[in-house]
This record gives structure tokens, C-alpha cells and sequence, in this order.
């Protein structure tokens, strides 16, 4: 992994596979993607940039008055000293996405943490389980989404 | 030849005092040889972004401090920056460089409590009273500063809540220049004392490739040769006018990552310094403050010790967020580093741990399940250390 | 001299401490490890740590207890021989503290076990952990007493 290497800017590695890239902050790049053609999409990006990309965490939301549930995928390019924030939109009554298991190994804490917590299942990850990190009382709840009525009161 | 199997015996419980997240490692081990390994984690679980989404901004601010005791300016520092970036908020220079300060104090006292712990896990005791006694200075220093030892609550959002005098500068130069006396003492054992590279040179070795797709972060990542550290790739605070080198090895094992905390202290020293001498004069925090922020996203990264920090926040406008997401960097550590204890003997377990500073050395308990017979023991960590004769 | 009564001197010359995290921040448990380092200096007092619940006169509880770790932590209770002390160090052992209200925690160690002297604080110095412990130690040597007057054999 030479640093003195040219590596294209993300603009133009988006531009060459079809898709547009905004860059909404100073080094902060934004893109909506298909939650289908994601892994292809990561897949991609890491063979560009040498395997010098990792990501970072998924942030999901629930958006119950939309009925979606948004997933951030929050990754960081190294030779370029930026951050790349991908983001899908899965249906409320049918949470799933596809694994970047395969692809990134590194993702199987985030999509486990995210299962736990909010439902969404990743088609593709062996190490999905419940509870993860929620007490035995809470094995079928999701404390994250909106319309979850919990024993805590603050 | 055959194995002779090993059932080793021991009673359930807590380990040394030295810090702990209540974690559980579940070990299977053929004779001395650990064959699988699994996390089972959730001992810690506070439900902090389900609290988040009920508690007022600033409310959020003293509660997120609170996600990790020995990082906490950090976890402050990045929660304010997220919320800055969300309201549009503008920090004054001087509030920037004393969060710089007091950041990189806390990265220090950090980077020597985990040394201490490993000293401890290797059997050094002596090592580990010596490092402790030296990190009460730092201690006293952060009391000057922001008038706890440990949990500062010192970074609000738009600036920093106290302001350091004149004699307070002083007295930092003066502890700081013991603290790097002492600290060459520490490297030159740490670099080159038989007893400890022999226990910590080849134990969990992580080669590069294998560190980024595992998203390793922190000295985990440095310690396998790749450059890459936040506060350089996408600086924040004062840090793109502080001047500081990114430390990193070749080697990928536990020493390697202990070696380069080590370095790290003493470019945390130098920042200390040129941050005393070159504070900016003027307000600590700005104007107004908005009580209200608007809709939106926030995001921010910084580089806690052990590793890259995120926050991201996605609010609808009003005075709570709709969403806060937490990524502290032990949790990517630890579940993706746990496949460097394959193959490892049950003896380095405790080694290798706690060179991924696992905020806070450890595991309560370690279950060794024997892979032929089925039999399952307990064990805890400082008798795990102790079985290995050199 | 009876048997009794030179236990009860053994116990209150050198209480052992056996420490135990229950879910906290880690603030306060680098406190008690601040507490048993050279500057604070508490072996000229006889206190010591041990890893084994089974060798321990004092408990000292810190963090806010979690419901997986609750069960846990009464286990540890039962396995320490009579008499013994519980210190719950910091606010979140005492009543939950800053994450009072979540769905995840019984709120506060005397909701698990029996706790005998509270150290408040965010977190407390070491200088208060230690007084707790001689406090402990006072309470301490009246339960020996009461099990030394109550025994049927001298």
C-alpha cells in the first residue's frame, strides 16, 4: 500500500460506475443507493482504493411516518482523507438487507448490533442472533423503534 | 505425538481490580491450544441512544461523558462537535486549543493506565504500582484544569465551561517535564527488557490487510502499519494547527501495540506544550447558544485513545434529538479482534485482551470449554496469566 | 483465646476486598484502583484485593447494575463467607444516576442485595472510597462480634 500511489477522487469513481456523489461538508461525501446493489457498490470501492477503506458504524433510524427505516453506512476512505456516508431506505413491513459480511468482515458487529436493537435482518450474515446485547426479559423487543412501549420511564 | 488434555480449574468471579467491563469470553481449547472463540457481550448495555432520544441537548452532552469513564473529555468533545455541526454553531479559537489540551491529558492518563494493566497481566507488579503512582500527577493536572480527576464535564456545546490562568500554565509546563523524565524510563523497559517482549513480541499478530477488513481502528490499526489517525485525516478542534507525528509499527503483535501508546505519550507531551504556549486569547464560548437546533444531520469523528469515535445525530427540529447513534472504538476492537486469540496459548489470552485495550482490561470471566471431553471451567484473568512458566 | 475471636481480629486487621463492576462507566473503578496505589497507600491498613469471592470480607460494588449482570452479582453475594460488608461506591450504584430510567437496569444494588455504606459521587475521590472502607470495617467488626456472642461452642 504505497502512499505516493494516485488515487481517483470519489467524484470520479462514482461518475465511472453510474451513480452521483454530493459533497455536503468539507471532506463529507453523501450518496443514496439501492439497498440491492450495495455490497457490489462496497465491493467496488474497496478494490479501488487497495482495501484501504473500513467502515466505521451503520446508523439505522426508524422514520415511522415515512414507514422506512433508513441505514447509514458510514465508511471512511483513507488515501483521501474523506468520509463517505452511503444510505438506503428499507420498508417498514419487510426490514430486510442484503450482508456486507462477505465483503467487509469487519460489519458483523454493526449489522448484529443493529438486528438486536431495531429488526432489521441481514440476509447473508451466519452470526445474526437475539439477544446480543439486550437482557434475556427483552429477547423479542426493539427497544429502538418508535412505536415500543418499554418498562423505562425517565 | 498426542496431546495430553488439560482441564484447568477455577472459581467463578470478578478478576483484579483493574477496571472492567463486565464482558464474557468463551474460549475452546484443545490441550494448551485455543481452537474458537466467542463475545458474548451486553453485561454493559445502558440503553444510552434510547435515553438519548428523551433527554434535551445539553442534557445529552452530561450523559454521553458518562458512555466511558476514562475517555470521557473525549466522548464530550465529539457529542458537542455533533451538535455544533448540526446547529451551525461556531467555537472560539481559545475553547478550540483547550479542548485540544485537555483531550490529549486524557489521552495520556489513559495510554498509561492500560500500560500499568498490562504490566499487571504479565505478572510486572512493581511495573504497574510504579506507572499508577506517575499517572497521579496527570490526575492532579486534569483537577487543575477542570476540576475533577476523572469525570471533567468540561466541553459544552460552543466551547469549554472553565477557563486556565496563568498559574495553571505553569504549573502544567512543570509536572509535564517530569512526567516525559519518567516516561523515558518506561519506554526504555517497555522497548527492551527480555522478561517483556518474550511475553509480548508474536502474541496475536494482525498482518495490514487483515486489520482493515476487520475495520480495526486506533493503535490496533497503527500497530499493523497502516497511517491513519483522525486528528490528522479530518482534523477537528485545533488540531490542524497543532503540530504532532502519526505514530505507527510494522510488527502487527501485542507489543507492537503497546509500543506505539507508548510513543503516542510523548507526542501527546509535545501538544501539551505547544498548546500552553500558543493559547489564543479571547472568549471561551460564544455569544448565544441556541437552546433549539434545527432539523437536520450532525456528524463528527474524533480519535479517542483507544481508537475513531463517531457520533451522528439526526434531528426534526425542537429540543431533543430524533436519533443518536454512539460508535465507541472497543466495540469494533473487540468483536473483530477476538479471532486473534485462535491458536494462542490459553496463557497469552489475557496478553492479547488487554493489548486491544478493551476499555478496561477485561473480561469478569473466561469460560474454558475443553473441545474432547466437553468439562467447562472458570477461570479468572490474573491466574489465566500466571500458567505460563518462562 | 477463642477460635472466634481471633478470626474476627484476623478479619478487622486485614479486611480482603473483592471488587466487582457491574455495568458502570469505568469511572469509579479506576477510582478504586487509584484507591490501592502508593499515593493513597491503603495496605499500611491491611486492605487487600483478591480475585476470589471465596477469600473476600468486603464487596465493593460499582457501575449501575444491569438486569444480565443482577443475577451474576447475587451469585458472587452468596458465595462470600459470613461476615461481610457491601460498599456500593458512586451514584450509579446507589440509585442509577444519569441513566436512571432506561429499560436495561434494576436501579440502584440495593434492589439486588444488601448494602451497608453508600460513597456518593460522580465520581467519588479515593480519598472517600478509603473511608468508606474503614467504615465498613468498624461495621464489620460488630457482625464478627454478633456471630462470635451467638455461637454455641466457645
Amino acid at each position: 500500500m504505497s502512499e505516493e500511489k494516485e488515487y481517483p477522487s470519489l467524484k470520479e469513481f462514482f461518475k465511472n460506475i453510474g451513480l452521483e456523489v454530493r459533497e455536503v461538508k468539507p471532506r463529507r461525501y453523501q450518496l443514496f443507493v439501492d439497498p440491492d446493489k450495495l455490497p457490489d457498490v462496497v465491493k467496488k470501492l474497496i478494490d479501488a482504493y487497495d482495501g484501504q477503506v473500513y467502515l466505521s458504524t451503520i446508523a439505522a433510524v426508524d422514520f415511522i411516518d415515512e414507514k422506512v427505516f433508513e441505514l447509514n453506512y458510514d465508511m471512511s476512505v483513507i488515501p483521501l482523507r474523506c468520509v463517505l456516508i452511503l444510505k438506503t431506505r428499507v420498508p417498514r413491513d419487510k426490514p430486510k438487507a442484503p450482508s456486507l459480511v462477505s465483503v467487509l468482515p469487519g460489519a458483523r458487529p454493526h449489522e448484529a448490533e443493529v438486528y438486536d436493537l431495531l429488526g432489521i435482518e441481514f440476509e447473508g450474515n451466519p452470526y445474526l442472533e437475539k439477544p446480543f446485547l439486550l437482557p434475556k426479559e427483552l429477547a423479542n423487543e426493539y427497544p429502538l423503534r418508535k412505536d415500543w412501549k418499554g418498562p423505562g420511564k425517565p | 505425538m498426542s496431546k495430553e488434555l488439560k482441564v484447568i480449574e477455577i472459581p467463578v468471579g470478578p478478576q483484579h481490580p483493574a477496571l472492567h467491563e463486565p464482558i464474557q469470553l468463551k474460549i475452546w481449547v484443545y490441550g494448551e491450544e485455543v481452537v474458537d472463540v466467542k463475545v458474548v457481550a451486553g453485561f454493559n448495555h445502558r440503553g444510552v441512544e434510547w435515553l438519548a432520544e428523551r433527554k434535551t441537548w445539553f442534557q445529552n452532552v452530561f450523559m454521553c461523558s458518562r458512555v466511558c469513564g476514562i475517555c470521557n473529555t473525549v466522548h464530550g468533545t465529539t457529542c458537542s462537535q455533533c451538535f455544533e455541526d448540526l446547529g451551525n454553531v461556531e467555537v472560539p479559537p481559545r475553547a478550540k486549543y483547550l479542548r485540544v489540551l485537555v483531550n490529549e491529558l486524557e489521552r495520556i492518563h489513559s495510554h498509561m493506565i492500560i500500560l500499568a494493566i498490562m504490566a499487571e497481566a504479565i505478572g510486572f507488579d512493581s511495573l504497574f504500582m510504579l506507572m499508577m503512582r506517575d499517572r497521579e500527577r496527570v490526575m492532579y493536572l486534569k483537577e487543575l484544569v477542570t476540576g475533577n480527576r476523572v469525570l471533567a464535564d468540561y466541553v459544552t456545546i460552543g466551547g469549554v465551561r472553565r477557563d486556565v490562568s496563568k498559574e495553571t500554565c505553569d504549573k502544567i509546563l512543570k509536572y509535564i517535564d517530569f512526567i516525559e523524565e519518567r516516561m523515558k524510563f518506561y519506554k526504555k523497559i517497555w522497548g527492551e527488557d527480555p522478561i517483556v517482549r518474550k511475553r509480548l513480541v508474536d502474541t496475536g499478530r494482525a498482518t495490514a490487510s487483515q486489520a482493515l477488513s476487520h475495520c480495526f481502528v486506533g493503535p490496533m490499526l497503527r500497530g499493523s502499519g497502516v497511517k491513519s489517525d483522525v486528528r490528522r485525516d479530518y482534523p477537528y478542534a485545533a488540531y490542524d494547527e497543532v503540530p504532532f507525528n502519526v505514530i505507527t509499527y510494522r510488527e502487527g503483535d501485542s507489543w507492537a501495540r503497546m509500543m506505539v501508546r507508548v510513543d503516542e505519550i510523548f507526542e501527546s507531551i509535545n501538544m501539551v506544550r505547544y498548546v500552553i504556549e500558543h493559547l489564543p486569547s479571547g472568549p471561551i464560548l460564544p455569544k448565544v447558544v441556541p437552546r433549539k437546533l434545527p432539523a437536520g444531520e450532525g456528524f463528527s469523528k474524533s480519535e479517542a485513545p483507544r481508537g475513531e469515535l463517531v457520533y451522528h445525530a439526526i434531528s426534526k427540529g425542537g429540543m431533543k434529538p430524533y436519533r443518536l447513534k454512539i460508535r465507541t472504538p472497543s466495540f469494533t476492537n473487540i468483536h473483530n479482534g477476538a479471532f486473534l486469540i485462535k491458536g494462542a496459548h490459553v496463557a497469552d489470552v489475557p496478553v492479547i485482551f488487554t493489548s486491544f485495550d478493551p476499555c478496561i482490561a477485561c473480561t469478569e470471566r473466561v469460560k474454558i470449554i475443553d473441545a474432547k471431553t466437553g468439562k467447562v471451567r472458570i477461570m479468572p484473568f490474573n491466574k489465566l496469566s500466571k500458567l505460563k512458566k518462562l | 483465646m477463642s477460635i472466634l475471636r481471633l478470626l474476627r481480629w484476623g478479619t478487622t486487621r486485614s479486611p480482603w476486598l473483592l471488587h466487582f463492576n457491574t455495568g458502570g462507566c469505568n469511572g469509579c473503578d479506576i477510582e478504586v484502583l487509584a484507591a490501592i496505589t502508593p499515593l493513597y497507600d491503603p495496605e499500611r491498613l491491611g486492605v487487600k484485593l483478591t480475585p476470589s469471592p471465596r477469600h473476600a470480607d468486603i464487596l465493593i460494588v460499582t457501575g449501575v447494575v444491569t438486569k444480565k449482570v443482577a443475577e451474576r452479582l447475587k451469585r458472587i453475594y452468596d458465595q462470600i463467607p459470613e461476615p461481610k460488608v457491601v460498599i456500593a461506591v458512586g451514584t450509579c450504584a446507589i440509585s442509577g444516576g444519569v441513566f436512571r430510567g432506561s429499560y436495561s437496569h434494576a436501579h440502584g444494588v440495593d434492589k439486588v442485595i444488601p448494602v451497608d455504606v453508600y460513597v456518593p459521587g460522580c465520581t467519588p475521590r479515593p480519598d472517600m472510597i478509603i473511608k468508606g472502607i474503614v467504615e465498613a470495617v468498624r461495621i464489620l467488626n460488630e457482625k464478627a462480634r454478633k456471630i462470635e456472642q451467638e455461637a454455641p461452642v466457645r
